[in-house]
């Protein structure tokens, strides 16, 4: 075959699809080849994405965690690309199936998969997927306007004064000056957000946003309850230098005035940075099909983990995105003749993430919620669609990247770590000590950071380490790890010490250990900062209640296909090695091997 | 120099300024140097007996307005408003370019506003170490009829080996000598916070109990260090809500290893946050 489409579907986890599948509600899925997955050590979406793409393991491809250390400062950073400066630069080390088939002529089309940013050239289209920032260079910064007295995170209080609106004589509403936050810059000392303007009019039960300075100011309606339409935003940076950003608005409620504001993006029309490759690309696609999120994770569980939006909103700005997923896929379907089209949806694993509810501790009876299944359904018929559309020259390879379990308890490896004397402090202090603010390097020897990473405080390795023996010590804590116990329950099935389970040119600048944890169990977010808290293991109590940052065993991921898979055990290393087979082209330099 | 000294210096120039000039004004924009440079005029004369300019660019903060009234009856000051209506009714704004926008909207209106009102000096409460160029200004300081600091002129008697004549005397400001006669000169800008600095001020609004515009403190993580126009003023990540916070900030600030060491670990810390699992 001279045709592959690949499909990725973050977070499809096999017991869901096995669950609707026997109920008879995915009913083009079941037409498909189906196995279990293998994922990566440890199955964070960059880890195992870029397995998939690259088929190998991290040890050869670099990406060990969400967040990875550096050496020298012991400042945790983002492992989805480094920033320097304005630019960026992939951190991923292994050749991804789409060089190895643009380098060899074949017609490659990628989009959003993971991992992507900054892109890169192929012989055809990419667009980049998590990773791409917004136009703070955060991965979100939402917005939430109120008149609430006590505002907190992301707020922005605002205040109404009567005022006539429309100038027409007796039709009198409520006026409120605000400003949209644009980008950071430096402006003396400092580093400042850009703002522009935003007067806010409510009449009744709607409200009107006039956004922009006077001379190209844009006005956007929006009813209670309801989204406006994509905002167009412009912030002077400098002289002759504007930034463009898009974002939309959800009016939460009127009276008390509550307004949830997107993260304002990258403008696909006039990108602030490349998210594509031809760099022109990513405009031309939102000419075609319409302005659309160019966020990495543009599904912004924050605002609703926060409660600032509901449930049902959240969901309307999956659908939202979803929908614009799913025309930017068939544009490029339309024009798929020959080679590779690779597309990765991952909306997916934010609805599983917020809506998982079910508990490992209660009982083994998995109750799937109607959110889940509502978006397998949907996306069962985006298949069927896709099945009936696709000729028989194309081979079909449809995975995610791992499954899902449950997140009740927190654990907080640092925490540990100081508890058992492997960490010291210089000074006493409150709050969570983010950053290894307090941290004693001269007198620490092992500290944790990112999702799933421990790192030994090696002499020679870390500019302060310490430890002479590295490997011993990482035996130690493993062992010890191991035995950890939470009123009698294992917390950690295994603490893998990287030469187990890593290799190739990456693996020094792997995590000394990396931890499996039990269903049930994730690292705190205090620790994956860098920071500590009270306890060392605490009740996870948000609505984030399902998670895969556990032992890679427990969250296997899917494989489908219209081709044979055999019967033999298959990871996300196959992926790739399994595309490149299909277009006749060697994989050899690949870990990973074909699923036929 | 501590908080009397301070005092007794600004006192000094001020008297000095009344003594000198016929017909002095205040030019105020109720921020917390203004406010400090009230208090003391106050303090040097029993009252403020020079009117006080006010500029209007159409694109203050409501804020600043309801606090001008606030001061405006406590100090019963007399209270003159420039504002150049015609750049106002052509909309202009930074989008016609930054100091373009500044000098049809200030400047301009601060000329009509010193030429109707037939003002010889003008009490500035600018501070040397707010940036390069104030760091260089003196106590009384000459501008001419276009409103330039004109420190000289080309040397057409060839005396100077830099071919340039000084047109302002050294102020010896150790010994309280200043410079305050000028002839040929549009007017003379008085500046009696010149020796301040940001943390001075704040650490004598503490000590005094002084009201100070609101939008200093924090609001919503953010808070504004100094106060203009809408659209050019942008504010600070803070959660300084006191006077006493504020100057904790400042002094951490002052005192960090490398300048905008803590704005650069918060950033980072809020790129990780952003980070939906965080």
């Amino acid at each position: 075959m001279d045709k592959v489409l690949f499909i990725g579907l973050d977070g499809m986890d096999p017991k869901v699809t096995g669950m609707l599948v026997k109920e008879g509600k995915l009913p083009n899925f079941a037409r498909l080849e189906f196995s279990e997955l293998s994922t990566s050590y440890p199955p964070n979406s960059p880890v195992a994405w870029t397995s998939i793409a690259t088929g190998s393991n991290p040890g050869r491809h670099g990406i060990f965690d969400f967040i990875r250390r550096d050496s020298k400062t012991y400042m945790p950073e983002l492992s989805l690309s480094k920033s320097l400066g304005n630019k960026h630069e992939s951190l991923v080390r292994a050749d991804p199936f789409w060089r190895i088939s643009s380098s060899n002529g074949v017609p490659t089309t990628v989009i959003r998969f993971p991992v992507t940013f900054p892109p890169e050239s192929v012989k055809g289209n990419m667009l980049s997927g998590l990773g791409v920032p917004d136009i703070k260079g955060f991965l979100s910064s939402y917005s939430f306007y109120t008149t609430d007295p006590e505002p907190t995170k992301n707020t922005v209080s605002v205040s109404f004064a009567d005022g006539v609106t429309n100038g027409v004589a007796g039709e009198v509403g409520r006026v409120a000056e605000s400003f949209l936050s644009g980008p950071k810059a430096r402006k003396g000392q400092d580093i400042v957000d850009v703002t522009i303007p935003m007067k806010i009019e409510i009449k009744g039960k709607s409200a009107k946003l006039t956004i922009g300075n006077k001379a190209d100011s844009k006005t956007y309606e929006i009813c209670e309850g309801g989204w406006s339409g994509w905002i167009r935003a412009a912030f002077k940076v400098g002289i002759m230098q504007t930034i463009r950003g898009i974002c939309k608005a959800h009016l939460v409620s009127i009276n008390p005035f509550r307004m949830y504001v997107t993260t304002v993006q990258i403008d696909p029309e006039a990108p602030l940075m490349e998210i594509s490759k031809p760099s022109q690309y990513s405009a031309e696609l939102a000419r075609e099909i319409g302005v659309y999120h160019t966020l990495g994770i543009p599904e912004e569980t924050d605002p609703y983990r926060d409660g600032r939006i509901s449930g049902k909103a959240f969901l309307q700005q999956c659908a939202q995105i979803e929908e614009e997923r799913e025309r930017m896929f068939w544009r490029e379907f339309d024009r798929f003749k020959k080679g590779v089209y690779a597309f990765v949806f991952d909306t997916s694993d934010r609805i599983q993430h917020v809506f998982w509810r079910n508990k490992v501790s209660v009982s083994e009876k998995f109750n799937l919620t109607k959110e889940i299944e509502d978006y397998w359904v949907q996306k069962d018929k985006f298949i069927g669609k896709v099945l009936g559309r696709l000729k028989q020259d194309t081979s079909l390879i449809i995975s995610s990247d791992h499954g899902f379990t449950s997140f009740e308890r927190a654990v907080s490896i640092n925490t540990w770590l100081a508890d058992e004397g492997y960490i010291t402090f210089k000074a006493q202090f409150h709050g969570d000590g983010g950053l290894f603010e307090y941290v004693n390097w001269g007198k620490t020897e092992a500290y944790s950071l990112g999702f799933n990473s421990l790192y030994i405080n090696a002499k020679g390795r870390e500019s302060k380490g310490v430890v002479e023996d590295r490997e011993g010590l990482a035996k130690e804590i493993s062992s010890k790890l191991e035995k950890l116990r939470d009123s009698g329950a294992k917390v950690i099935e295994r603490a893998y010490l990287r030469e187990e389970i890593y290799s190739g040119k990456c693996v020094q600048d792997a995590p000394d250990i990396v931890l499996g944890f039990r269903p049930g169990y994730r690292m705190a977010w205090q620790t994956a900062v860098g920071g500590f808290t009270n306890k060392a293991v605490y009740d996870n109590n948000g609505p984030w209640d399902g998670d895969h940052l556990v032992d890679p065993r427990f969250v296997p991921g899917v494989l489908l296909s219209n081709s044979s898979i055999s019967p033999k055990k298959h990871s996300v290393l196959d992926i790739a090695p399994t595309i490149l087979e299909n277009l006749s082209l060697d994989h050899s330099s690949m870990e990973g091997k074909p699923i036929a | 120099m501590d908080l009397k000294q301070l005092e007794g210096k600004s006192v000094y120039i001020l008297r000095e300024a009344k003594a000198q000039f016929k017909n002095p004004a205040i030019l105020c924009s109720f921020g917390k140097d203004s406010i400090l440079m009230l208090h003391l005029i106050k303090k040097t004369f029993d009252s403020v007996p020079f009117p006080v300019i006010y500029i209007d660019t159409g694109c203050d903060f409501p804020e600043t307005r309801a606090f001008m009234s606030e001061v405006k009856k406590e100090f019963g000051l007399k209270i003159v408003v420039a504002r150049n209506e015609e750049a106002i009714k052509k909309k202009t704004s930074p989008d016609n370019g930054e100091p373009e926008c500044c000098t049809a909207l200030r400047t301009d209106a601060l000329k009509q506003a010193m030429k109707k009102g037939g003002f010889d000096a003008l009490i500035v409460g600018i501070r040397r170490d707010e940036h390069g160029m104030r760091s260089k200004e003196h106590f009384f300081s000459p501008r001419d009829n276009d409103f330039r600091w004109k420190v000289c002129e080309e040397d057409k008697e060839g005396s100077s080996d830099s071919g340039l004549k000084s047109l302002q005397d050294p102020e010896f400001s150790g010994w309280d000598i200043y410079a305050s006669e000028y002839s040929d000169t549009s007017h003379v800008r008085v500046h009696p916070l010149l020796h301040w600095t940001e943390e001075e001020v704040w650490e004598y609004i503490l000590q005094k109990g002084i009201k100070v515009n609101p939008l200093y403190f924090s609001k919503n993580g953010k808070r504004y260090r100094s106060l203009g126009c809408i659209p050019c003023t942008q504010p600070v990540e803070s959660d300084a809500k006191t006077v006493e916070a504020i100057i904790i900030e400042l002094k951490k600030s002052k005192n960090a290893e490398r300048h905008g060491r803590l704005s650069a670990n918060q950033y980072a810390m809020k790129k990780l946050q952003s980070l939906g699992y965080i």
